[in-house]
């Protein structure tokens, strides 16, 4: 007789149909699941009644649905507020010691977990678990964790099995270094994590979908959180029919954090010269994500109408699976202009799936989105020094850097351009070349930089002082030894004002070297690629600026996207996601295992 | 069919899309204008706006004081309620309560949004708050406006649209070529603190040919009477004329200045007639990052925008202006081209009606 197949079981209360990005997300998983070996099974909630004809069990049995309780209790929300940049932290840190417990069984809904466990006691009764079975939450919160958990009390196969949460939501907004403003969450998520560890009986691990967030997570300093992939990918198509006519696409909800209200500027901006004389078209989901809308949106979807609809589609309904994949299909550049505080450390499923499509995309900078292809980005714009003519280069001990405090010359002598708590910018001026086409900043951070990130400021000036021209540019420090952000000079610019500034609130920057490079095309610039696979913009006022960069070099962005697909699918697939829960599963029964020895 | 229409302002001073919408009203349903202004007798009536309304005055003292504004509102409602009119224009939440007071509903209601209703105080915007059953249209002149409106008062699923203050493009012919302008650049509109009037008497920018045009507030009339009094380099005040007169004399200058201190949403979220009065002359426009403005400039490259609402901004934006006009004039004649393009292709009021039109039932 053969051995039954080990279970692999995805838990979604979401899900109330087939349709939409929930059921996306299991079925990919669940089939990657089945090609590993295992047994897939599907609970989700209880509306849905698409249960038969699948490949897999389906069991409804779930009556909330994640978006209904996630939120924290009001109160505490509204103190962590007041108190989050007070100087009566101290005070505060002592009533927590105090009252922690109780306030942090305050975040918890107990009624939404009482209706989780049983809902979950109703699944486990259908389902015998053992050793090895893996039961996956791919949206948890505080609620799907208790809720489990308290069903193992009493339901002892679900002890068996390990169970893997993942938490998709930010704790902060915005970047690092304002964490420490809301330690007061963290506090009261530490207290509600390590009651959870003092009274689970499962194997639990725990994880989210981006590095950042995961080192958000992290900050709890309870249990550890790992990074898993994003799985509902496809890889790229063979080959892509060459175009006469581009299509701009804007998929997802038409939400003000995804940007959606930037739209119609870019529409108009790129009115005249592209989408009236037929070289571009648009197609925007249209759908909003709260019933009436959000008033953003809402103004910017009113301000699109008026546009002709054989050149901007709007969908005003959420589209099928189905219909999703062909729009994606037909898509010749994404877009993605959204919200740069609540994307820092967040994950966007559009963006891997074009990524993995080998679709060009525009994406802020300074978010997950733009650190997925960044490194891209700095090779290429490296190798504009082999491409085009060095009319000069610059290192920092060449340069004359002021500090901005007033302070003192950088002279030839040091060799650090060192920004610290209390000297946050730094400038030099260089001549440059007639002719010059791009400046090209090359940087290495130093090793003992607290952050990630660098501000340069370039102003460009004539002969006679005039400023032409001035944009702030901004990038992070990856898994590089350095980062580039390539500058467009305008005609009749002679000297360049540059600043390097340190661009958060809190903590120090240290520039190891500093490279500066004039650069000089046959061509104008704007038809000099600037970027590759993609491009990040630094305000939404530039969307049109950045993708004319794109329109304009297409065939050089298609080709490094597709270039770059094929190993950013490596990484993001389910398949990819499902080898992760089983490592991190048999690390669990380790880790358990060693503990319980005698 | 009969359209009637509450100003807030007096017709001739300011908001001249008043008259522009009732005219477009007016012909799109071939109905008889009238429009209702408060008059107060200090300023010299105004003839000959035009053929397709009659203007209807109501003599009120002091019609911008809690009490005047009332005896206004009481007045106008009993003239609506004669009238009678299928179609009622409602300018601003001034006129706004006349919707609360009149015995019946006309057939189409349009709300003409020209200020943020949120500058009037709490018991104006709660009024806003109720309009749903009384509004049938709402028309924003700007974005942000748009936006806020629907934060802080909800859409109350009224349909709006989103209608710029342009005027109609001037033939190019009549745009004035740069070599033949004066060389100078104006200033239009109120004096007082936040359209940054004080700006105009610091020593740095006395040597640099601006002239100002406008009726001072009453409330700094101390003080702006006495400074631009003052002035006696190349900074000139040259005191109130009409819009018409103005628009005459507008043509002849190199820059029009845009700027208020973004005191409030209202200034913040400005949607100036006169940036679009300048780009439909072929004179480009030096503005402060309104955003509005700040989308039309970067969009056409048909003017200066500065960088914040500093004065250091504002004399570097100055002198980038005078330096493409002195020492680049191929730069500087690209701006008046791209402000025509813009006024071509977008900013005119015919294509901003357009937008509009689109909801217009037939009744």
């Amino acid at each position: 007789m053969n051995n039954p197949l080990p279970k692999f079981i995805l838990i979604d209360n979401s899900i109330s149909d087939t349709a939409g990005h929930h059921y996306q997300y299991a079925e990919y998983c669940l089939k990657a699941a089945k090609d590993l070996g295992y047994e897939p099974i599907l609970a989700t909630n209880k509306n849905n009644k698409e249960t038969e004809n699948l490949p897999w069990r389906v069991h409804p049995v779930y009556t909330g649905t994640f978006w209904s309780h996630d939120k924290y209790n009001d109160l505490l929300v509204s103190i962590y507020n007041r108190f989050e940049k007070s100087k009566r932290k101290i005070v505060l840190s002592g009533i927590l010691r105090v009252l922690g417990q109780t306030l942090a069984n305050k975040l918890l809904d107990k009624d939404k977990i009482e209706e989780f466990a049983k809902n979950s006691q109703d699944l486990f009764n259908q389902i015998s678990l053992s050793e090895g079975d893996i039961v996956f939450i791919p949206t948890s919160g505080l609620v799907e964790m208790y809720g489990i958990s308290e069903c193992a009390a009493t339901n002892q196969s679900l002890q068996k099995a390990t169970c893997h949460f993942l938490f998709r939501r930010n704790l902060y907004n915005g970047s690092p270094e304002n964490y420490s403003f809301m330690y007061i969450k963290l506090r009261l998520l530490k207290l509600a994590f390590d009651n959870f560890l003092k009274r689970t009986k499962i194997h639990a691990m725990f994880y989210t979908d981006s590095d950042q967030l995961t080192d958000q997570y992290d900050r709890i300093e309870s249990v550890r959180f790992h990074t898993l992939p994003l799985p509902h990918t496809i890889p790229k198509p063979q080959a892509r029919k060459k175009k006469d006519k581009l299509q701009i696409t804007y998929l997802g909800d038409a939400r003000t954090e995804k940007g959606y209200q930037h739209l119609p500027q870019l529409v108009q901006d790129l009115w005249a010269d592209y989408v009236k004389q037929d070289k571009v078209s648009f197609v925007i989901q249209s759908n909003y994500n709260i019933p009436d809308g959000e008033p953003a949106p809402v103004v910017a979807r009113e301000q699109l109408h008026h546009f002709p609809s054989d050149k901007v589609t709007l969908i005003p309904e959420s589209p099928t699976v189905e219909e999703y994949g062909k729009i994606l299909e037909e898509s010749d550049v994404i877009l993605l202009p959204y919200d740069k505080t609540n994307y820092y450390a967040r994950s966007s499923g559009i963006l891997v799936e074009a990524l993995c499509h080998g679709i060009p995309v525009l994406v802020p900078s300074g978010t997950w989105l733009s650190r997925q292809f960044a490194s891209e980005v700095y090779k290429y714009q490296e190798s504009l020094r082999d491409g085009l003519k060095v009319l000069i280069s610059y290192d920092e001990k060449d340069l004359d850097i002021i500090y901005d405090a007033g302070g003192p010359k950088l002279s030839a002598t040091h060799t650090k351009l060192k920004l610290d708590w209390k000297v946050k910018q730094a400038h030099c001026w260089i001549r440059i070349p007639k002719d010059s086409s791009f400046l090209l900043v090359k940087v290495h951070f130093g090793k003992e930089n607290t952050s990630s990130a660098l501000a340069v400021h370039v102003t460009q000036l004539n002969d006679d002082k005039v400023q032409l021209f001035e944009r702030e540019y901004f990038i992070e420090k990856l898994d590089m030894p350095y980062a580039t952000v390539l500058v467009p000079i305008v005609p009749r610019v002679s000297k360049l004002w540059i600043g390097f500034k340190y661009p958060y609130t809190e903590g120090a920057l240290a520039i190891e070297k500093v490279q500066l490079d004039l650069l000089q095309s046959d061509v104008p610039n704007y038809n000099v690629p600037w970027s590759s696979v993609g491009v990040a913009y630094d305000y939404p006022d530039r969307l049109a600026y950045n993708i004319k960069n794109i329109l304009e070099n297409y065939d050089h962005y298609l080709d490094t996207a597709r270039s770059f697909a094929d190993q950013y699918y490596g990484k993001h697939n389910a398949r990819e996601l499902v080898i992760a829960l089983i490592e991190y599963s048999k690390e669990k029964r380790a880790e358990t295992a060693v503990k319980t020895k005698p | 069919m009969k359209l009637a229409c509450i100003s807030d302002v007096q017709l001739g001073y300011g908001s001249p899309q008043i008259a522009k919408l009732v005219e477009s009203l007016c012909t799109h349903y071939e109905a008889d204008g009238i429009v209702i202004n408060p008059f107060d007798g200090k300023k010299k009536k105004i003839e000959n706006i035009s053929h397709q309304f009659t203007i209807k005055d109501v003599e009120v003292s002091e019609p911008y004081q809690p009490h005047g504004r009332t005896e206004y509102l009481n007045k106008t409602a009993k003239l609506v309620d004669e009238i009678k009119p299928d179609i009622l224009v409602v300018c601003t939440t001034y006129s706004l309560p006349v919707l609360f007071q009149v015995k019946t509903r006309p057939k189409f209601v349009i709300y003409y949004y020209l200020e943020t209703a949120m500058v009037y105080g709490n018991k104006d915007t709660e009024m806003n708050k109720k309009i749903g059953p009384l509004v049938d249209l709402i028309v924003f002149t700007e974005e942000n406006r748009a936006v806020r409106f629907g934060e802080v008062c909800g859409f109350q699923k009224i349909p709006f649209c989103i209608v710029y203050n342009c005027i109609n493009e001037k033939d190019e012919d009549s745009v004035v070529p740069s070599d033949k302008r004066n060389g100078k650049i104006i200033y239009q509109g109120t004096i007082r603190n936040d359209s940054c009037a004080d700006y105009y008497f610091d020593s740095r920018i006395q040597s640099i040919p601006i002239d100002i045009y406008g009726n001072i507030d009453q409330n700094e009339k101390e003080f702006y009477e006495k400074n631009l009094a003052l002035l006696h380099e190349d900074v000139h005040y040259k005191g109130y004329i009409s819009s018409r007169d103005l628009a005459a004399l507008r043509k002849e200058y190199i820059y029009s200045i845009v700027i208020w201190k973004p005191v409030n949403e209202n200034n913040l979220y400005a949607c100036p007639n006169k940036l679009f009065e300048s780009i439909a002359s072929g004179i480009p426009p030096i503005t402060a990052p309104h955003p509005q403005c700040k989308t039309i400039v970067k969009r056409y490259s048909c003017g200066i925008m500065m960088n914040d609402w500093s004065f250091d901004s504002f004399i570097a934006a100055v002198k980038l202006g005078q330096y493409y006009y002195q020492k680049e004039r191929d730069e500087y004649d690209k701006m008046v081209q791209n402000c025509i393009k813009a006024a071509r292709e977008e900013l005119n009021w015919n294509l901003q009606m357009e937008k509009l039109k689109t909801h217009l039932k037939p009744l």
